[in-house]
């Protein structure tokens, strides 16, 4: 039997605002789109910058608002990712980025596990994490 | 200024057993992993299968079980997925992971908007929908 490949992700984010999460995650962090889906107001969209991405869904609560589920508001460690990513230049990234007014929530810096990453986070709070191993800039 | 190139991607689960958790990825969905991380029990492990991937956090406040946050417990719709992994052969994938003792949760189907998809559910909740694109004769 052939070895099934895989060739993409998304994590799956539940937030308040569809439209103004996706046009962050096009303008402040290099992702695209291709369409709304669900409505007006949006209910899901699609963000991919390579093979990664983020599925951001929109689910109403009763009494108004939406669902929103970041890791750091069940852990009361603020600083918590929702995603990782793995890139080929942190240092590169965390400058086009920051250009781009993305909200820098860790800057760049050196892990004991000798990684160089920088967090970033969106609207609703959730932290992706982006990471370059560090013989990479040898 | 050259382009970063995006190289692999993980979500990050918060489990209540890392082992279990990683054991699962492991031997029922194909994933693997390199160690743990964090003493015994282990609070942190990297599943991955290709670009794709899992953190698996564990994270315990003092006396109470470990924190766990899928979407379906969030949004009461029990089968909202977690991460959703493109691959070239759903069907294929799903044989094999059925074959492994995953816990399918949704049933290979095909969707209105061309996807071959099917769902399954990880020890502590977590969906991740599996598709790939439906390939058209002729088109």
């Amino acid at each position: 039997m052939l070895e099934v490949n895989v060739e993409r992700m998304a994590a799956v984010f539940l937030v308040s605002d569809v439209r103004r999460s996706a046009e962050y995650y096009r303008d402040s962090l290099g992702f695209s789109f291709e369409q709304y889906w669900g409505g007006d107001p949006p209910s899901l969209c699609i963000v991919r910058r390579g093979m990664s991405g983020v599925m951001l869904m929109r689910r109403a609560r009763g009494g108004g608002g939406a669902y929103v589920s970041v890791n750091g508001e069940t852990t009361g460690h603020r600083d918590d990712s929702d995603a990782y990513i793995w890139v080929s230049d942190a240092d590169a990234l965390a400058a086009e980025v920051k250009a781009n007014g993305a909200v820098v929530s860790r800057d760049l810096h050196t892990t004991f596990y000798n990684m160089r990453e920088f967090s970033v986070k969106d609207p609703d709070g959730y932290r992706i994490c982006f990471g370059s191993p560090l013989n990479a800039h040898e | 200024m050259h382009e970063a190139n995006v190289e692999g991607m993980a979500a990050v689960f918060l489990v209540s057993d890392v082992r279990r958790s990683a054991e699962y990825y492991r031997d029922s969905l194909g994933f693997s992993f390199e160690r743990y991380w964090g003493g015994d029990p282990p609070s942190f492990c990297i599943v991955r299968r290709g670009v794709s991937g899992v953190m698996l956090v564990h994270h315990a406040h003092e006396g109470d079980e470990a924190d766990v946050n899928t979407n379906g417990e969030a949004t009461g719709h029990g089968d909202d997925w977690d991460a959703y992994i493109w691959v070239d052969d759903a069907d294929a994938l799903a044989a094999e992971v059925r074959a492994n003792g995953a816990d399918v949760s949704r049933d290979l189907d095909n969707t209105f908007y061309d996807m071959r998809e099917f769902v399954v559910k990880d020890p502590d909740g977590y969906h991740i929908c599996f598709g790939s694109p439906i390939k058209r004769e002729g088109v």
